[in-house]
């Protein structure tokens, strides 16, 4: 089944396409949503709530670009509006209880440690640049997860964001120059530099 | 090309943008320059990291958890307001219908349109008031029968 046949059925109400549909995209969308969420159990809530507005808004699907974009698309600003909520609870939840912003990341980042579910990402270096990578800011985030992450072009990129190309390079380019300076300061970099040179 | 190109274009490079000629420009720079060797280490290692990262995969049942949100989505979707909008659908369509009709018996004339409904809400409220028009006769005759 191609997909555009995969996404008329799905209009016409076939629940097994839509599964399909799931268990093609769901690696790539649940580590979206783990980028944005850092908690597997978050991650695993918001990926379902991207399902589900994909499964109810795939009626104005009109096929004006690839499926995998508008899923995406769709899936990004379904994190985006998390993250904004929660943001919000956050500093609601701080101001009453009169906590420093800084307290508040290191019980997250000590709670983070202790969760068996962390043992998934095992890898050092790729941890750090997971948690790089989920601090970095909205617009830097977004473009490297796209790109690097769910492997679409500049055009798909600035097609889903509502921004030229050349926005695209631009933040791709900023993003990169960003995580190479926290690798760097973090020695990640020099260790590699270094085990090559050998 | 000095550094600066170099080092502008070397994201390109790594996303295998550029033209071989450029590729080759480059390669020949990186040679003899070890500063910009070292920031084309440092986003090769990048690139790498970003291409092998691993990714949190869900949990097995993850797709049978979404189908089963989706069927309770629908579930509560359809329990009243199916059944209710198709109702509502045909009493619009019904309606539709009977103006269309009332339109096209009339030959499309506006006139003759504004006319019709003119004298049918009079022939309407004539309806409605010949009831009551029947009942104060009914009363006047009796007031006047026991006034006599």
């Amino acid at each position: 089944m191609n997909e555009q046949q995969l996404v008329l059925a799905i209009k016409e109400g076939d629940k097994s396409s839509f599964a399909q549909l799931v268990d093609k995209y769901k690696n790539k969308i649940y580590s979206m949503a783990y980028k944005f969420t850092n908690d597997y159990g978050d991650a695993q809530d918001l990926a379902q709530e991207i399902f589900i507005k994909v499964y109810g808004q795939i009626g104005r699907f009109q096929g004006n670009s690839k499926l995998s974009t508008w899923i995406y698309k769709v899936g990004i600003n379904t994190c985006i509006d998390w993250k904004r909520k929660k943001d919000r609870l956050r500093e609601t939840s701080l101001t009453a209880l009169n906590l420093t912003k800084h307290n508040h990341i290191i019980t997250n980042n000590k709670l983070l440690d202790k969760t068996p579910e962390n043992k998934t990402i095992q890898d050092e270096e790729q941890r750090e640049l997971h948690q790089i990578i989920y601090n970095m800011s909205e617009i830097y985030k977004i473009v490297i997860i796209m790109y690097h992450f769910n492997n679409m072009s500049y055009e798909d990129i600035g097609k889903s964001l509502n921004i030229p190309v050349k926005t695209v390079e631009t933040r791709l380019y900023r993003a990169r120059k960003i995580l190479r300076s926290k690798l760097s300061k973090q020695n990640i970099f020099n260790v590699e530099v270094m085990s090559n040179e050998l | 090309m000095n550094c600066n190109i170099v080092m502008s274009k070397i994201d390109l490079y790594f996303e295998n943008r550029l033209w071989d000629t450029e590729i080759y420009t480059i390669n020949k720079h990186l040679e003899v320059c070890k500063s910009c060797r070292d920031e084309y280490k440092q986003m090769e290692n990048l690139f790498n990291m970003l291409s092998t990262h691993q990714v949190a995969l869900p949990p097995i049942d993850f797709t049978k958890n979404v189908m089963k949100e989706v069927s309770n989505k629908c579930k509560n979707r359809n329990r009243f307001p199916t059944s209710l909008s198709r109702l509502a659908i045909s009493l619009v369509a019904t309606g539709i219908l009977f103006i269309s009709l009332n339109i096209f018996s009339l030959d499309n004339n506006f006139d003759r349109l504004t006319e019709h409904i003119y004298s049918s809400s009079l022939n309407f409220n004539q309806k409605i008031m010949t009831p009551f028009n029947k009942l104060t006769k009914g009363l006047d005759y009796l007031l006047g029968y026991w006034s006599n």
